[in-house]
């Protein structure tokens, strides 16, 4: 039997599957599957085929990630090494809570997917490092991993397969920068938590050293899947070149917020007004972020637009994490960008100068036009930010991705900041 | 393969492959595989930057050095790229001052300034700060940002480091040098964003023995010399000169400062084979004796006018003559200084003012020499297993201790390289590298600062040691080593120190003197003698010019022991620069009284020159031109940065001075330094020809003050308007005024350098502009001289050994009781340093908690030491398992004054009497180090108002 909601079918928030339920509904098969049936080499292979890409943000294929994990001959004394899966279920995009839906409501598809991907790269230990405000996931993600021990998935000899796998939640401090892949792998080593100079990726060099995969949670639940279904049946699920299925959330003020898993590819039109029931009574839409807080604003025009990882690009934005955040007409667009980039200043692990001062230097900006005190000085020194803070200029992707939302806001939006000079007072004061 | 042949260890590697960039058009030739930071400013480009350290490498932190990259000739827009994180390749075209990447560097000056404050008139780095000049050269000028600047509060970091956390600009640089690169434990990064704040978790002082480097490290003024910062001056009002470390026998290469004659700080000046980049805290801070109260600067026992005539000198010491002249040489005095007084007295009258012990562990050292070159501080860096002997390096001779870290992480850089990591990658190294490291054994009976990357570190007993050392030496035989009474295990850590040598390419062995252990040393000797080619052997003796002395012992040279058993009643007896601290306060009256005469040549008072009958004043370093000979046999000069005040000479000036009196009347026609080296180098066959290293200079005058020496003009302004006239220096390549040979022509590099300049480089960064290449040789550098190796020493001293025993070490009760080794409390002219008093370890007695019961004080908090001559010192007891079982490590303050160790006879528990008189003692102590500081500090600043006047009113 297949699904064309294969992350979400068997979700349950109140009280997820436990182990012997979930085997019942076909949990777990594809370990046995992988074990008894398939090289690493084939799991790689099928993964490739499938196209799946990273839901964590950036859209990277994964089995491409994958295959840059050094592979050594047996003689090479290398090969013994250690490598390390870690799965990023560290979800601090503002805007963005399908992670947390899926680890909540199924924790047995994650430690499933995670000992494919484990045995795909040849990995005996792996990490879930989880946002440290997810109490409840921890909770629940726990007591599955006790149980899949209990069970001979995880440890050692996995069904008798002799694949040996040690899987460890580790909770987090709380920082966004450790959604950072090699950020979050400094945390886990206990160092602080700035993101590493690339090269080395940590696909040769990452936690401890070591060859270490990082993948999205969405990701990696589509494992099982793919594994059960095969590639084909996984590319058909979409509406676009980009295969599988994607879990869209829709927030601000919408009639009915929430989150929808659905084909790749549907349009921003039919997310936000079939399934989200369009803007609030009175409200009209001014603009969206299409995948989180740092992705560049996008208007009404961009109504039809097809959201899959190439066309959002196309766009000039970025299809993110897919978690859209609806500006309406009765929001100041200022007061937005303002509490945005307070987040990222906030954020910033004060590595990089570009990163450290500029963020903060454009809240003290942005703060003054809210307030009405800005100048056109001001306005001059945030384009200069933007083009200061850009991709290949900071350390990390941060910076730019705090630079999205600005820059797109100054160009839709002008008029809005311009008012805020003019008039010396935020125009929308009083309509919040 | 044969093991035979050593890799080449020069980190340089001029074999690597030369390739074509084109920077502004213009093709340029540089390295492959160095990031384009380094390759660039090796072409002297100026390229700004923060993070970046040529010792530490890149991290990619302030995006200061970015450039624009083109994919070819034609592309015009190109991308902004970091310089310090991109490796050069070939036909690269690099755009330097294209519009896009200069303007983003005057863009990360100015995200910078958002915070820093505008307070570069009180800085104390203002006129020599790093972030001045990289602002200067973006053009960054005008302020755009109109919010409020973050601010800190400041933590209290021990007295030789100031902090002042709101200039900070976030480089990580202190961050990486005091934890990474030092091995610190006791500071960090803390906090994020724009609040990353660079200090300890609570105030607190500094415990690394390298937090000087921090003020050097730091770009801006965050970081600031404690002392410097209280008796102030701009760089460019300080006159300064290059000189040698007189801190131990390493000799690193430090600049002097000096304004108002008084010595204001010391810099570190780079030497690629020596100390490279940094110095330790002795060498920053441990000068400040030439400045203090305890500085002789008269001379006593004879009348002397201050402006006297030589003939005038001999008048006045004419009733001293006697029949016979002795000269007590030093381990702390110039190499020429020493020289002179053997020529003066005479070979057979010469004695070399070590004890008989130290001869033969002397002997030892020199002839290992001979036979092993030793290795340079650069050289121990590239060393990939290293095999330390009965020494805490940390203690006795810093800057090798942070070599030896830094060797111990080449198996990182090698695992790296596998990787394909580029050695300068600096968190991607550390990344790969982990906890992997080269091979570090410490053979120290006491823990050191060096066991966090050590393979071995566990404390062993001095004999367990040796019989390590011997078990190494038996390469073909089966290993038979039994376990000690105190130690177990032993087989198996030999076998697994001559697994990790026979896969070592450059293993390395280091032994120190700071124990004087000659069994040690025996043993160390027999091992290096038989030794295959490749194995390296460094010894540490514990003064900056002990080679120097020794290679001046000859069959005739007398010890200590033996001048003192002569008959002196007919004698005079001349000692250069040395308190005798070697000998017991007894037999330190007793020579006294002995001998006819008893004149100290000294600069600072000590017991013996209370007891001598006339004390001639010397120059210190600071104002005397010599030289030193290093551990490694190397002769190095320093230069007085300032003319020492009449009638003060250096001390080879006095012995000219002293030989128609005293001496043999060869010196006679002898007036200048350069006259004496000829004379000597002419003479004495373990003297070198130095012409080779001066005479050239010679003909180019160098400067001492900055172009910028302001005060010239305007520091007597107020009294007149007329300029005193500078003093002349006859002696030195170094005038002491402004004017001098241009830096910058070939002559003028032909000299090392007296502060380090260049234009638009007011900092010490601006090194770089006179080094072959980033972290290579200094262009100037001359031929190096080495004395102390030659296989031709007539080794006397070894047919007369004996059955001495160690004076400087007690056997109590199956206990070897030991000194114990503190860099702040080595030596007789630590104490004269007020901060390294403060810094200095408690009065104590370290033992093993298995020993406590020998000494028949259990739960005793203190115990007393009672000496033979009924003196006694009263020390805190403290037990703990860094000591190996049997030995016990002993500090008192007294111990630097005269050998105290050896005079004791028993050891009880401390009365209560007893131990609230030692701490009524220390707390007085501790006041009157206070005291003197300030003290000397208002003496000082006194001293600075009234120069002017007494220039201006005597007219010179």
């Amino acid at each position: 039997m297949t699904t064309d909601k294969p992350l979400t079918q068997h979700i349950n928030q109140d009280k997820p599957l436990a182990m012997p339920e979930y085997i019942d509904v076909g949990g777990y098969r594809s370990v046995d599957k992988i074990l008894q049936q398939m090289s690493a080499q084939d799991v790689q292979d099928v993964v490739k085929d499938s196209g799946l890409k990273g839901r964590g943000g950036a859209g990277f294929p994964t089995a491409m990630k994958w295959s840059f994990v050094p592979k050594f001959e047996d003689t090479d004394p290398r090969s013994g090494d250690d490598k390390y899966l870690i799965c990023n279920a560290d979800e601090m995009e503002p805007g963005t809570f399908k992670d947390r839906w899926l680890l909540e409501g199924v924790p047995h598809q994650l430690i499933e997917a995670m000992i494919i991907a484990s045995y795909a790269i040849g990995a005996n230990k792996a990490f879930i490092f989880l946002r440290g405000e997810y109490h409840l996931a921890a909770k629940r993600l726990q007591q599955a991993l006790d149980e899949a021990y209990q069970q001979g998935y995880l440890g050692d000899n996995i069904r008798n397969s002799g694949y040996q796998l040690d899987l460890y939640l580790h909770t987090s401090a709380g920082r966004y920068i450790c959604g950072e892949e090699t950020a979050l792998i400094n945390a886990l080593e206990g160092q602080r938590a700035n993101p590493r100079a690339k090269p080395p990726f940590p696909q040769v060099s990452g936690l401890f050293g070591k060859p270490t995969i990082v993948n999205n949670v969405e990701t990696l639940c589509n494992l099982p899947h793919i594994i059960n279904h095969g590639a084909d049946w996984f590319k058909q699920l979409s509406n676009n070149d980009d295969a599988g299925t994607k879990i869209y959330s829709v927030s601000g003020r919408v009639q009915r917020p929430g989150l929808w898993e659905l084909p790749m590819g549907i349009t921003v039109r039919e997310l936000l007004y079939q399934r989200a029931g369009g803007l609030s009574p009175g409200l009209n839409l001014k603009g969206f972020l299409p995948g989180g807080a740092s992705t560049d604003f996008l208007t009404v025009e961009h109504l039809d637009l097809v959201l899959g990882y190439d066309e959002v690009s196309a766009a000039g934005s970025r299809l993110g994490t897919g978690g859209i955040i609806v500006l309406d007409d009765q929001n100041c667009p200022v007061a937005m960008v303002l509490n945005l980039l307070k987040f990222f200043a906030q954020e910033s692990c004060g590595f990089c100068t570009p990163c450290r001062d500029g963020t903060a230097w454009a809240v003290d900006a942005l703060t003054r036009i809210e307030q009405g005190q800005g100048s056109q000085q001001d306005l001059d020194n945030l384009h200069k930010l933007c083009d200061f803070m850009w991709l290949g200029k900071t350390h990390c992707a941060l910076a730019p991705g705090a630079v999205e939302p600005l820059q797109s806001a100054l160009k839709y939006f002008h008029d809005d900041f311009e008012q805020h000079i003019d008039k010396g007072c935020c125009p929308y004061s009083g309509h919040h | 393969m044969d093991k035979s042949q050593p890799d080449n260890p020069d980190t340089s590697n001029p074999a690597a492959a030369q390739v074509t960039v084109h920077i502004d058009g213009e093709p340029v030739k540089l390295r492959q595989g160095d990031n384009l930071l380094e390759a660039m400013l090796s072409e002297k480009y100026n390229l700004p930057y923060f993070c970046w350290h040529p010792a530490m490498g890149s991290i990619g932190a302030c995006r200061q050095c970015a450039v624009t990259q083109f994919a070819d000739q034609e592309q015009q827009k190109g991308k902004t790229i970091m310089a310090c994180m991109t490796p050069v390749s070939d036909g690269m075209y690099i755009g330097l001052n294209h519009q896009p990447a200069a303007e983003f560097r005057e863009q990360v000056i100015a995200a910078m300034m958002t915070n820093h404050p505008h307070d570069c008139p009180v800085c104390g780095e203002g006129g020599a700060c790093h972030l001045q000049d990289m602002t200067v050269m973006t053009g960054h000028s005008m302020r755009r940002y109109q919010g409020q600047k973050r601010t800190f509060s400041n933590q209290y970091l021990g007295p030789l480091i100031n902090h002042e956390m709101n200039r900070c600009i976030t480089c990580y640089r202190c961050e990486r040098f005091y934890k990474d690169y030092a091995g610190g434990n006791d500071f960090s990064a803390c906090g994020s964003k724009n609040q990353v704040y660079f200090g300890r978790q609570q105030d607190g002082i500094l415990e690394s023995e390298f937090s000087g480097n921090l003020v050097e490290v730091c770009p801006t003024g965050v970081f600031t010399d404690k002392p410097f910062s209280a008796h102030y001056t701009r760089k460019w009002d300080l006159q300064s000169a290059p000189s040698v470390c007189q801190g131990c026998a390493v000799g690193c290469n430090i600049s002097v400062g000096e304004r108002y004659g008084s010595v204001r700080r010391v810099v570190n000046r780079y030497h690629h084979d020596i100390n490279g980049y940094f110095i330790c805290d002795k060498g920053r801070f441990g000068f400040s004796y030439v400045n203090n109260d305890s500085r002789i600067e008269t001379a006593r026992g004879i009348e002397l006018s201050s402006e006297f005539k030589p003939h005038q000198l001999a008048i006045a010491l004419a009733r001293y003559k006697s029949a016979d002249n002795f000269g007590i040489g030093s381990e702390r005095a110039s190499f020429e200084s020493n020289a002179a007084l053997k020529h003066m007295v005479g070979s057979e009258n010469f004695c070399s003012g070590l004890t008989d012990y130290q001869h033969f562990c002397l002997d030892i050292i020199r002839s290992v020499m001979s036979a092993k070159q030793p290795p340079s501080v650069n050289e121990i860096e590239q060393s990939d297993c290293i095999i330390v002997i009965d020494e805490d390096l940390t203690q006795s001779a810093a800057r090798i201790a942070l070599a030896v870290r830094q060797a111990t992480r080449n198996a990182a850089f090698d695992k790296a390289e596998q990787l394909g990591i580029p050695r300068w990658q600096d968190a991607a190294v550390r990344t790969a590298g982990q906890a992997c490291r080269s091979n570090l054994f410490l053979l120290q009976s006491k823990s050191s600062k060096l066991d966090d990357v050590a393979t071995y570190a566990e404390p062993l007993h001095p004999a367990a040691i040796i019989k390590l050392l011997q078990g190494l030496g038996n390469a073909n035989q089966p290993d038979s080593i039994s376990d000690m009474p105190f130690d177990n295990g032993l087989a198996s850590l030999l076998q697994e120190i001559k697994t990790a040598l026979q896969h070592a390419k450059r293993p390395l062995f280091i032994a120190g003197c700071s124990a004087w252990q000659l069994e040690t040393l025996q043993a160390v000797e027999q091992l290096a003698l038989q030794a295959p080619p490749h194995w390296q052997f460094a010894f540490l003796p514990d003064a900056v010019n002990t080679m120097g002395l020794a290679s001046l012992i000859d069959q005739h040279t007398m010890s200590l022991e033996q001048l003192i058993a002569k008959s002196l009643q007919q004698s005079t007896v001349i000692v250069l620069e040395h308190s005798l601290s070697t000998l017991t306060r007894a037999q330190q009256y007793q020579l006294a009284e002995q001998s006819q005469t008893l004149i100290v040549i000294d600069h600072n008072q000590s017991l013996l020159s209370e007891l001598a009958d006339v004390v001639l004043p010397s120059a210190p370093f600071t104002e005397s031109d010599g030289s030193s000979v290093n551990y490694m046999g190397l002769v190095q000069p320093f230069f007085a940065v300032k003319p020492p005040n009449s009638p003060i000479h250096p001390a080879w000036h006095w012995c000219l001075l002293l030989d128609s009196t005293f001496g043999r009347q060869n010196l006679a026609n002898i007036t200048t330094l350069s006259q004496l080296r000829a004379y000597l180098a002419e003479h004495d066959s373990s003297f070198p020809d130095m012409s080779r290293l001066l005479a050239e200079q010679l003909l180019f005058k160098s400067a001492r003050q900055p172009m910028r020496y302001s005060g010239r003009t305007a520091m007597f302004a107020n009294q007149t308007v007329h300029e005193p006239k500078s003093p002349q220096d006859t002696e030195s390549p170094f005038s002491f005024s402004m004017e001098g040979a241009g830096r910058t022509d070939v002559q003028g590099q032909a000299l090392p350098k007296a502060f380090s300049w260049a234009p638009g480089w007011n900092s010490e960064q601006s090194v770089y502009k006179y080094q072959t290449r980033i972290g290579g040789r200094m262009n100037h550098r001359a031929e190096a001289i080495t004395v102390a190796r030659g296989a031709d020493k007539n080794l006397a001293w070894q047919q007369r050994k004996s059955d001495t025993a160690n004076p400087g070490v007690l056997s109590f009760n199956g206990l070897l009781i030991r000194r114990l080794s503190h860099l702040f409390a080595n030596d007789a002219l630590t104490d004269d340093i007020a901060e390294f008093k403060l810094l200095a370890p408690v009065a104590c007695l370290l033992v093993n908690p298995a020993d406590e019961a020998n000494l028949a004080a259990t739960s005793a908090t203190h115990v007393t030491l009672i000496s033979d001559d009924k003196t006694s010192m009263t020390v805190r007891l403290i037990t703990c398992d860094d000591v190996a079982r049997g030995t016990a490590y002993l500090h008192h303050p007294l111990l630097n004054l005269h050998n105290a160790i050896a005079q004791v006879s028993d050891i009880v528990q401390a009365s209560s009497d007893d131990i609230a008189r030692q701490q009524q003692g220390q707390s007085e102590q501790l006041q009157s180090i206070l005291n003197q500081k300030s003290r000397a500090l208002s003496r000082l600043q006194k001293r600075d108002q009234q120069i002017p006047i007494q220039i201006v009113g005597e007219g010179r």
